[in-house]
């Protein structure tokens, strides 16, 4: 065991559904954390204590209600080392793309090209593929090293003086790799290229520093990080917000003024916060970032790094491991030959634990690596070596019955 | 435990009509998006609309191949007015798997979808 049982017990506290059910095994993190009590309490603490509609109301309740709002934007703003202006919420990863793609791509032509990877997670393809058959630019992905990385050089074989957008996740959801960012950034930047960074596989695991990193956008998704469900952040430098993206969504909040003729816009954030937003949504991630700070994302992190290296030495002589041990956090995807990733997952679904089977949203990956699916372990600040002995246990199992 | 019984194991071990027909009327090949299961049946129809040779190809989970061994088993010989009339509840019936959660269940009636979708395109054509 390398967790305390102390330790252990300190974390479990903070997640009332683990708490509650202490034989359930949760190894799908990648695709949604618990959700942690500090979030919970806050949301309602929102809901009982301060409910009213933000911005609007000049009565205490509404005022109580912006401050926690405002106050969740400072959160995450000293989270990633941005300024508040430069965070917008919205209701996660998908949407910030889906934004960025909308709003970036209309100043692109048929001459010019936008560099993806072979890693990405569909939300990160599919908005640019709709825009480049309205706009006519073409997509380049970056590819692999044997490795199964994304490097430098990665970049350098497809970036040209035509790319506008580099568009890549730090943390790929399928093999769990961490790519260089910085170094990927600068490459862009030496085409005067716009850079974004998909985070959502980082924002829990790894410390972020959009200063350092110098990227233009950067987004992640609030149930990926022990925050709720419908919130995530899309960060945007204060310059390029300013100048350079027009609203996304119109109507309340986002305007400055308004006649029947024509409308100008609010100052930054709101000028890109249209309607009501999800108030409670970005309260909880606010706490759930606060709760994060606390415990420091450093230790969560060596304890992760154990659980991963303890999985990987478990479970290499009983499966497929895609790609290798090197630059990985937290995610490892396999397969069993001849057992479909499906029946894997059934099985220790019996013994209670969850993994995710399939494509991960990330179809297009597998089959540039020749895979009809894998199965997918995911790890979290409250999993334990103890998990992957209980994964194992099953994965057992499920050789014996197809044996 | 039923969905890994011994005859369903046994038959994802042992598929019953899987491969190709040296000839075939109608070829239809349907996939599961969100896990990749595919099915593919080929049908030589006899004279009189009947289902004279069946076969399949495919790959994916215990559920989806089995599913397609029993299903091609059980309509060979019969007439396609029959065949089409299968219904999903007697697919499940005929797997012993009544109680499947949504997401499975598109597994176990991903073969009677491609067959379908065979006999449609049959009657199309005729």
């Amino acid at each position: 065991m390398y967790m305390s049982r102390t330790i252990d017990k300190e974390i479990i506290k903070n997640f009332t559904l683990l708490k509650t059910n202490q034989s359930l095994v949760y190894l799908d993190n990648a695709a949604t954390t618990q959700t942690c009590v500090a979030a919970l309490k806050a949301m309602d603490d929102y809901y009982t204590k301060s409910r009213a509609n933000i911005h609007r109301g000049v009565y205490n309740l509404s005022i109580r209600a912006t401050e926690q709002y405002e106050a969740a934007r400072d959160q995450v703003a000293s989270y990633i080392n941005a300024d508040r202006e430069e965070i917008i919420f919205t209701s996660g990863t998908t949407h910030s793309l889906n934004q960025l793609a909308y709003s970036l791509s209309p100043r692109l032509s048929h001459r010019d090209n936008i560099v993806l990877t072979r890693l990405e997670h569909h939300a990160n393809i599919v908005p640019w593929q709709q825009m480049a058959k309205h706009y006519g630019f073409t997509i380049r992905y970056a590819e692999l090293n044997k490795d199964g990385e994304l490097n430098a050089n990665s970049f350098q074989k497809v970036i040209n003086a035509n790319t506008k957008i580099v568009s890549f996740t730090l943390v790929s959801n399928v093999l769990g790799t961490v790519a260089p960012g910085q170094e990927i950034i600068k490459l862009a930047q030496a085409s005067k290229a716009v850079t974004i960074v998909d985070a959502a596989q980082a924002a829990a695991h790894i410390t972020l520093d959009v200063k350092k990193l110098n990227c233009d956008f950067l987004v992640f998704s609030g149930h990926k990080m022990y925050g709720p469900t419908g919130i995530g952040v899309l960060y945007g430098k204060k310059i390029f917000l300013e100048e350079h993206l027009e609203p996304f969504l119109f109507g309340g909040e986002m305007v400055q003024s308004v006649s029947y003729e024509n409308a100008t816009w609010a100052e930054l954030p709101y000028k890109f916060e249209a309607g009501t937003p999800n108030i409670a949504g970005a309260i909880g991630l606010g706490a759930a970032v606060g709760w994060i700070k606390k415990a420091g994302i450093k230790k969560m992190a060596t304890q992760e790094e154990k659980v991963i290296s303890y999985a990987f030495k478990k479970l290499t002589p009983l499966v497929k491991i895609v790609g290798t041990r090197k630059n990985r956090i937290g995610i490892i995807s396999f397969t069993i030959p001849g057992i479909h990733p499906h029946d894997i997952a059934e099985v220790l679904n019996q013994n209670q634990v969850c993994i995710r089977t399939g494509y991960h949203c990330a179809e297009p990956l597998h089959h540039h690596l020749g895979l009809n699916g894998t199965a997918r372990l995911s790890i979290g600040v409250y999993n334990t070596t103890k998990d992957i002995d209980a994964l194992v246990v099953g994965i057992k199992k499920v050789k014996k019955l197809f044996a | 435990m039923e969905m890994y019984s011994e005859l369903i194991l046994d038959l994802y071990k042992h598929p019953a009509n899987k491969g190709n027909l040296p000839n075939y009327t109608v070829r239809w090949e349907e996939h599961n998006p969100l896990c990749g299961d595919t099915v593919a049946i080929e049908i030589d129809f006899g004279k009189k609309g009947e289902i004279k040779n069946i076969a399949w190809q495919g790959n994916g989970c215990v559920v989806s191949q089995t599913a397609a061994s029993l299903l091609t088993d059980h309509v060979k010989d019969k007439t396609t007015k029959v065949a089409a009339k299968f219904s999903s509840e007697e697919m499940l019936e005929l797997l012993g798997l009544t109680k499947l959660n949504p997401t499975r269940l598109r597994c176990a009636l991903l073969g009677l979808k491609t067959l379908q979708k065979a006999l449609a395109s049959y009657v199309a054509r005729t």
